[in-house]
């Protein structure tokens, strides 16, 4: 999983755009799973998927969408948009897909770590 | 509709006068032959605003556009261009930023935004995806640029990106800048020009996504790019850890770092302000859009008596005007000073030259202390401070000082001599004197006094191999033609100027046709025959406007004053034969006119 370093965080937005990509295929900052806000001057927020242990939001999924292994697993099927796992996450780290009306959590691009491998200064890291 | 590739494919068009508002698709010649950003501006500019139109009236124009690169994964390219006619210069002007509007604006859908006319109330432009509107400012108006991001982002949503002005640009003020994301397009006066058309702010939200030609090319020459700058000293190496600051000290060394009003060629103040004792002032790292570099950097002042101030910088260019041209070498009121520029929208470099010019002609006599209301000379930090309070709220002097330093010394007896710009533009942070090509650099840019048309000092000092002599006047008419027409290329490609010191042109062409698919772009040479169409068009530009010969020159002290200390000792420029080279190999006659057939070649 991930773990972050924010006072390294320069808010280039290198993650953000490559996890659109790695998803996606596309090249915006809006479909992310990472998502970095800027507080200028102060240090800017990374809210993302740290795979808590409770796995929240899977427990909290009123459809049996979502379920854990290795990372959170989305049904689309089951899904219906109603974004109950967004506010059951304990580190604001889901956010709705405006394009589709589907949460986007963070799958590690499934052990690639894509943002991990670009994030120029390690404020994104993988957590061994 | 055009499956646009690279570009988001649309314009919009907005005329506050009568607050018309309309989007067209992006013509296709337009791209192949101007690319975006400086050449969309240079073209539009061309074809629609009428010859010897006043800058700060409504007949002016004002561009915001980007490039094909502009909010894609190529490193470093989240620019923007504003393009307008200067109201400091009265001739061509492109500015640059970079920071997140641009890219912004491209997830919105558009590649320009061109305002035409004048609202007749403070306004805000606020574009939400397909959705756009002209708000009324209201209190925004009177209201410095950095809270205005605040104010915007809390009123509309805090993903919305923002370019505004500050008082500065409200009050007319020529060397007013636009503020953007906290970051700067600050020559020229693009602010004034912005404010004379009541436009306070564009703020811009986009949830859509640029779709690439050759996406698999796409991402695995960005790889590749990305170790270059990781590996290069300059990008991965001192502009990390100094920021723009990295070259203060050599600069130093060499005589060419300007000291008190380019009267001096050797700072005493150096080992206090130089990049060592400025890092120590940062406290974190800052980047613009999609960029590994990170050359931006929070400054805080810990101690003494600027205890509190903080900017995001200081910028080198800042670190000079503020510092070794007003022979100030207290870091902390560089950082006040540069913040207090971005609060009010003011261009630091000039700002600092206004206030260099101030304290030597009060040092010459020329002007006294009674007319400016406070002392004022070389090495008083606190002189640089007041002053810029006076600019930016156009207080009693600051009238005057808000004019630039050309138009100033047309009013005070006795100072054109101490007036140190090209065409109206004033002098960035390079003595001439001490580096041919950036004399010849100074003089031919088309926007006046500026190192970023070319920098020929990095050929001349920091060239690993064919490095070329800081004296000689041997081939810098080519470099700084073939750097003009490079730079221009990359400010129409929404690419940052810094990423082409570790990524050759070679490596930049594939991104442009990988992005877009255009044939055209598929050629090293057919893409750098773009960045000189766009610079010959501004040539023309400037020519409708009145650009003589005459104009391309140098301040007469680089002429006549020959520097008494320093490496460059008893050294004064000569720029006739360098300037007549220059024409030549532009292919323009010997006033400096583009030939017929330079033109046509370049299909203008």
């Amino acid at each position: 999983m991930l773990k972050l370093k924010r006072s390294l965080c320069t808010e280039c937005q290198i993650c953000m755009a490559i996890c659109s990509w790695s998803h996606f295929g596309e090249s915006t900052t809006k479909r992310s799973r990472i998502n970095v806000e800027a507080d200028w001057p102060k240090t800017p927020t990374i809210s993302v998927c740290l795979a808590c242990k409770g796995h929240e939001c899977v427990t909290a999924c009123p459809h049996d969408a979502l379920t854990w292994e290795n990372w959170v697993e989305l049904d689309k099927d089951r899904c219906d948009g109603c974004a109950v796992c967004v506010d059951a996450c304990p580190v604001n780290g889901i956010r709705m897909d405006s394009q589709t009306d589907l949460p986007l959590i963070c799958d590690t691009c499934e052990g690639k770590f894509q943002c991990v491998q670009w994030c120029p200064t390690g404020a994104v890291q993988k957590k061994e | 509709m055009k499956n646009w590739h690279g570009y988001s494919g649309k314009i919009l068009d907005v005329n506050l006068t009568s607050a018309d508002m309309s989007t067209a698709e992006l013509d296709c010649t337009l791209a192949q032959d101007y690319m975006g950003g400086k050449g969309f501006g240079a073209k539009v500019l061309y074809d629609q605003l009428p010859a010897g139109c006043e800058p700060l009236s409504p007949e002016n124009i004002l561009v915001f556009a980007t490039g094909p690169l502009t909010g894609t994964l190529a490193p470093s390219s989240g620019r923007f261009e504003v393009c307008t006619k200067s109201p400091a210069t009265g001739l061509w002007l492109d500015s640059n930023c970079g920071g997140f509007f641009g890219p912004e604006l491209k997830f919105a859908g558009y590649d320009m935004v061109i305002v035409r006319g004048k609202a007749e109330s403070p306004v805000v432009l606020v574009i939400d995806d397909d959705k756009f509107e002209l708000q009324p400012a209201g209190n925004l108006w009177g209201t410095d640029a950095l809270t205005t991001h605040r104010n915007i982002k809390e009123a509309f949503g805090r993903d919305f990106k923002v370019a505004c002005i500050g008082e500065a640009g409200e009050k007319g003020v020529l060397f007013a800048g636009i503020i953007s994301e906290y970051r700067a397009l600050g020559r020229g006066g693009a602010g004034a020009v912005m404010g004379s058309k009541n436009l306070k702010a564009i703020a811009v939200r986009g949830t859509r996504s640029i779709t690439l030609h050759d996406p698999a090319h796409f991402m695995k020459i960005c790889r590749e790019a990305y170790n270059e700058l990781a590996n290069s000293p300059d990008t991965g190496g001192g502009r990390q850890k100094y920021g723009t600051n990295l070259i203060l000290s050599l600069m130093d060394e060499v005589g060419i770092h300007p000291v008190r009003n380019f009267q001096k060629g050797k700072f005493d103040g150096a080992s206090r302000l130089n990049e060592e004792n400025i890092a120590k002032y940062y406290v974190r790292n800052k980047a613009c859009f999609g960029c590994p570099i990170y050359c931006s950097k929070i400054a805080e002042v810990k101690e003494g008596k600027y205890k509190g101030c903080f900017t995001e910088g200081p910028e080198y260019e800042n670190v000079w005007s503020f510092g070794a041209n007003c022979e100030n070498a207290d870091v902390g009121a560089i950082i006040q000073a540069e913040y207090l520029c971005d609060y009010y929208g003011l261009d630091g470099i000039t700002t600092g030259n206004v206030i260099g010019f101030l304290m030597e002609c009060v040092e010459k006599g020329i002007m006294s202390e009674a007319d400016i209301g406070f002392p004022v000379s070389f090495g008083n930090d606190e002189s640089i401070i007041n002053a810029i309070h006076l600019i930016g709220r156009q207080e009693g002097p600051g009238k005057l000082w808000g004019l630039g330093v050309k138009k100033m010394a047309e009013q005070i007896q006795g100072a054109s001599d101490l007036a140190m710009h090209v065409k109206g533009l004033e002098l960035p942070a390079y003595d001439p004197r001490g580096s041919a090509g950036m004399a010849l650099a100074y003089a031919t840019s088309d926007r006046g006094g500026c190192h970023l048309r070319s920098w020929p000092v990095g050929d001349e000092l920091l060239a690993t191999e064919g490095r070329m002599d800081l004296y000689s006047q041997e081939f810098k008419a080519e470099l700084v033609k073939t750097q003009q027409d490079l730079f221009g290329m990359i400010n129409c490609s929404g690419m940052c100027l810094f990423a082409t010191f570790a990524v050759s042109l070679k490596q930049i062409t594939p991104f442009l046709h990988a992005a877009t698919g255009m044939a055209v772009f598929s050629s090293s040479d057919e893409v750098m025959k773009i960045g000189e169409r766009v610079n010959n068009l501004a040539r023309l530009f400037n020519i409708r406007e009145g650009l003589t010969k005459e104009l391309d020159t140098l301040p007469q002290r680089f002429f006549n004053e020959p520097l008494k200390e320093g490496p460059n000792r008893n050294r004064v420029v000569e720029l006739e034969q360098m300037r007549a080279e220059y024409y030549f190999v532009r292919g323009w006659d010997e006033e400096g006119v583009p030939r017929e057939e330079k033109l046509k070649e370049l299909g203008i």
